[in-house]
């Protein structure tokens, strides 16, 4: 019957290479344009962030006032203009690159951290402790997301930490239920019974079995969700919560820049764009991630 | 044969989707002719492209990735191939129809199972929709539903009772062609016993001549007057069930029923066939099955044309005229 | 006497739903000798699922006692139950969901072997996987594939690779085959005959499939609808039926022999509904044979060494 019956030597063996995923994935990702032209633009934004945050010194290029240029036009000295206090707001916006994607970055690590977990364990466990957890996360999600950041900033303070805290805590409740969603139909898959019946624990299942295959919907939300948070910062900023001023935050621009936008467009103009470009790349980011995750897709 | 008594006259039917991984070439130049009222097993594992061969008969290959060509496609004296989008809306479901594998899907949940089999009586006939759904009711009678059922919804039917309304739609409007693709694999065996039956009745009252695409040759042995064995898209073996079964020729055919276990010899181990189908994007050269086929030769890398035993029993293997005295292990059994 | 290896005693199990009780599994005793096949046939529904699973523990039994090797094992705790699974192992019936998609067939098969401790070092769990895969007859270029890129048959010789790893004494097989093609059907089937001769195993084998149940099983038990109907030596079931249903069941099978046509018996209607079913005989209502006595449940009793029948109609003759 069948011929395959010879025992191969390791080294036969090892002769086939190991495939990584991530290789197999990149391969995927590869395919789409959109998500290539949202890769280059967030790793384009983090080269600006690092390297404005060398060139430029804080207290001279960013914050000193100069008051003879004030509300000037974009011009060859000042690409983007200058804000009411006569500073570039080019350099602001590359400046300010930093604060966006550092509170964008934080406040999805917090998220992705406490609300997988949670979802991994009301998912894989279910009963009451999944009952339990999901009715946390809907009281929190009845809470506008706003107005639970003013809380939290007025309860903590003012200052970069308590803002990504902040944002982060916000978007808890979202990881939570993408993540018992994702691991609902991977609970109920036979090769997790078979894994019982290997003699795993609930954890090595959880860390072994289901979180790899319920990472794909949880690393889009993760790309999605730095998009939400620069968004939620810009929001809580433009209120005069965020990172206080003068820093360059791209929210508090716009905030500070409101009053001048029939006669100084740019003023708010700029940052806005910045805003908005960064959330769209994170977003293309996400949906070429989802496509390219997807194992049944590959050839 | 009599042409006036073709439902089908299938001439060198090719279907292939063109892919990013390649060419798939699921149907190779397959010939089919099915005379009224009879009924034709077609048989082969997954892959063998039965599917696809029904989906072309129905015009309903997806274009693209599909490409369909054919030297003749008629049925009842029409030529399907010819026919617009919207004359084939027509003929679909009122002169062929199709029943597909999986009751569950096949039905749509939020109409009740009495709209749905007067939808297609409506559509095809010039009656009034008060007489379709009288009708729609009779139907259900006929497939052994009451006919006051018709109010419900298809989740309020269990899945044997799904396949019968399925049956009842794609009989309604008494077709001449009826495809059933594996209808009876997502049930249970006495259920599946109960719609065979059923199936066998109906298509003996309605002159219906039926293709009933199958992997089991026990089901082609309860309800087929002839059998058509496929493999990587072409059919190797035709005849009647009993050219086909008692005096078997292709060596496909062979593996098959040695494959099967029998419930006469249960000691024995079976005999399985080597290997793999092949990859439809990379057929062998000349003969598909010759990687796999015990008895395969210099000779099987020709193009393999249909070798005539009978009138009605063809095969398609070229060692039978190039090998004086070539016969198979099954076949001499039963000279 | 002869060597049981597992003996199941008066198993029950019921989910508690919002429609009322099902009973799954109501009240089953069989056994199982060493080195010996027992087909559990049934149609879908009739709890030969659940009977596998509870002998594995992934389901819990409301009542009953499984004693594997004399031992009761519905007694056993996280350790115990750890030490149970090296030696009864559980083959599944879909290739495609028994196999995480993201695993390379090598980390499939490490998996008991290192959750086990079984080996430690890389290189000796590696040349464990390289001779199980040789033993399933899976090519060693096959080793680092992912699941998604083999055809059902390799994938099911993955599986069985899998429950070998531990060196179990008996595996359940839940319908094995039934997701295959007859050609490779035939492969697994006579796989599992091989290793069962190889290493002296001891199977359940579940399935819908009586031609394959016939093939490969010593002795059938009968499932309808929690019960076993009827149970007996292979031959004996195949050759004399006795109860109404096991008789509708084996006339049902399409048998590809178009020389023995045989009178079908064709059972009118569908399976009950198995919650809070009525104290009756559970196939009355479909029975042809039915009566007055077919009102209380009948017991499974001996008809003939060896041959278990649940049917009044036993007793009236």
């Amino acid at each position: 019957m069948a011929t395959e019956q010879r025992k191969y030597s390791l080294d036969e063996i090892r002769a086939y290479k190991k495939r990584s995923l991530a290789a197999e994935v990149w391969r995927n990702y590869k395919k789409s344009p959109s998500a290539m032209v949202g890769l280059f633009v967030v790793l384009l934004l983090i080269i600006v962030a690092i390297i404005a945050q060398f060139t430029f010194d804080y207290s001279k290029d960013i914050v000193q006032q100069n008051v003879r240029n004030r509300l000037q036009p974009p011009s060859a000295n000042h690409p983007f203009g200058t804000d009411q206090y006569g500073r570039d707001i080019f350099i602001r916006v590359l400046y300010g690159a930093k604060y966006s994607l550092s509170v964008g970055i934080v406040s999805v690590a917090i998220s992705c951290a406490v609300g997988s977990t949670l979802g991994l364990i009301a998912g894989y466990f279910g009963g009451a402790v999944e009952n339990l957890i999901l009715r946390f996360c809907e009281i929190f999600m009845g809470i506008p997301s706003v107005l639970l950041g003013i809380a939290i900033m007025a309860a903590f303070g003012q200052s970069l930490w308590v803002l990504m805290l902040a944002t982060g805590l916000v978007y808890v409740p979202m990881f939570a239920r993408t993540a018992r969603a994702a691991v609902l139909p991977v609970r109920d898959q036979e090769y997790i019974e078979a894994a019982h019946v290997c003699g795993l624990n609930d954890f090595q299942i959880i860390f072994g079995h289901v979180l790899p295959n319920s990472m794909a919907p949880i690393i889009v939300q993760v790309t999605m969700g730095v998009a939400n948070g620069i968004l939620t910062a810009s929001h809580l900023s433009f209120l005069g919560l965020g990172v206080p001023v003068p820093a360059p935050e791209w929210g508090a621009m716009l905030s500070s820049g409101r009053e001048f936008i029939r006669d100084y467009p740019y003023l708010t103009f700029f940052p806005g764009l910045a805003i908005m470009i960064t959330v769209l790349a994170f977003n293309l980011v996400g949906d070429g991630l989802r496509d390219a995750l997807d194992p049944r897709l590959k050839q | 044969m009599n042409e006036k008594d073709l439902v089908l006259d299938l001439k060198n039917l090719v279907v292939r989707y063109e892919t990013e991984g390649g060419i798939v070439r699921a149907v190779n130049g397959l010939d089919l002719q099915i005379r009224r009222g009879t009924s034709v097993g077609l048989v082969g594992e997954t892959g063998a492209g039965k599917t696809t061969t029904a989906l072309a008969l129905l015009r309903l290959v997806p274009d693209p990735p599909g490409v369909v060509e054919c030297e003749r496609m008629e049925l009842d004296g029409h030529d399907l191939l010819s026919m617009s989008e919207s004359e084939l809306e027509k003929i679909r479901g009122k002169d062929i129809s199709m029943i597909f594998q999986d009751p569950m899907t096949a039905l749509n949940p939020v109409f009740t199972v009495g709209e749905q089999i007067a939808e297609s009586i409506y559509l095809h006939e010039d009656v009034s929709y008060a007489e379709a759904q009288k009708r729609a009711a009779e139907m259900l009678e006929m497939v052994g539903i009451p006919g006051e059922r018709a109010a419900e919804y298809p989740f309020q039917f269990s899945g044997g009772m799904k396949q019968r309304v399925v049956i009842a739609i794609a009989l309604a409007c008494r077709p001449k062609l009826l495809i059933a693709d594996e209808p009876t694999t997502a049930l249970d065996v006495t259920i599946q016993a109960q719609v065979l039956d059923l199936m066998q009745n109906l298509r003996r009252q309605y002159q219906t001549s039926l293709i009933m695409i199958t992997h089991d040759l026990g089901i082609v042995a309860e309800i087929c007057d002839e059998v058509a064995v496929m493999y990587a898209g072409n059919i190797v073996e035709k005849g009647t069930l009993e050219d086909v079964f008692l005096r078997t020729k292709h060596p496909y055919t062979e593996g098959l029923f040695n494959s099967i276990p029998y419930i006469k010899d249960r000691r024995a181990m079976l005999t399985p066939i080597y290997g793999l189908p092949p990859d439809p994007t990379r057929l062998p050269e000349g003969c598909a099955f010759r990687p796999r086929c015990p008895y395969a030769g210099d000779d099987c890398t020709q193009p393999q044309t249909a070798h005539r035993i009978s009138d009605t029993h063809y095969v398609r293997c070229s060692a039978y005229y190039s090998r004086p005295g070539f016969h198979i292990k099954r076949g001499a059994d039963n000279p | 006497m002869s060597d049981i290896i597992l003996e199941v005693d008066d198993l029950v199990k019921h989910f508690k739903t919002r429609r009322g009780t099902v009973r799954a599994v109501d009240g089953i005793d069989f056994s199982v000798e060493r080195g010996k096949t027992l087909g559990l046939v049934g149609e879908s529904g009739c709890g030969k699922t659940t009977v596998g699973r509870t002998i594995l523990r992934l389901i819990e039994p409301t009542s009953g006692r499984i004693l594997f090797e004399g031992r009761d094992i519905t007694k056993l705790h996280k350790s115990g139950l750890r030490s149970y699974r090296r030696e009864m192992q559980l083959i599944f019936q879909d290739p495609y969901s028994s196999l995480d998609p993201r695993k390379t067939v090598s980390q499939i098969i490490s998996e008991p072997i290192i959750a086990n401790k079984l080996f430690r070092s890389k290189r000796e769990v590696d040349d464990r996987v390289a001779e199980l895969m040789a033993t399933v007859g899976l090519a060693g270029r096959l080793f680092n594939s992912y699941p998604h890129e083999l055809d059902g048959g390799r994938r099911q010789r993955v599986g069985i690779a899998r429950a070998l790893a531990v060196e179990p004494k008996f595996i359940v097989c839940d319908e094995p085959v039934s997701a295959l093609d007859v050609s490779i059907q035939a492969q697994i089937l006579n796989l599992l005959k091989e290793l069962q001769m190889l290493f002296g195993l001891s199977y359940i084998f579940i399935t819908h499939d009586l031609s394959v149940v016939h093939h490969i099983s010593d002795e059938v038990a009968v499932m309808y609808l929690g019960k076993i109907v009827e149970k007996a030596p292979t031959e004996e079931l195949f050759e004399n039926p006795l109860h109404p249903y096991t008789k509708a069941l084996l006339s049902a099978i399409p048998i590809p022999d178009i020389r023995h046509k045989r009178e079908r018996i064709l059972i009118r209607g569908e399976v009950a509904s198995p919650i809070d079913p009525p104290p009756e005989c559970r196939f009355a209502r479909r029975c042809d044979h039915a009566f007055d006595a077919c009102k209380e449940h009948p017991e499974l009793r001996e008809v003939s060494p060896g041959h278990l029948v649940a049917c009044h109609l036993m007793d009236s003759q």
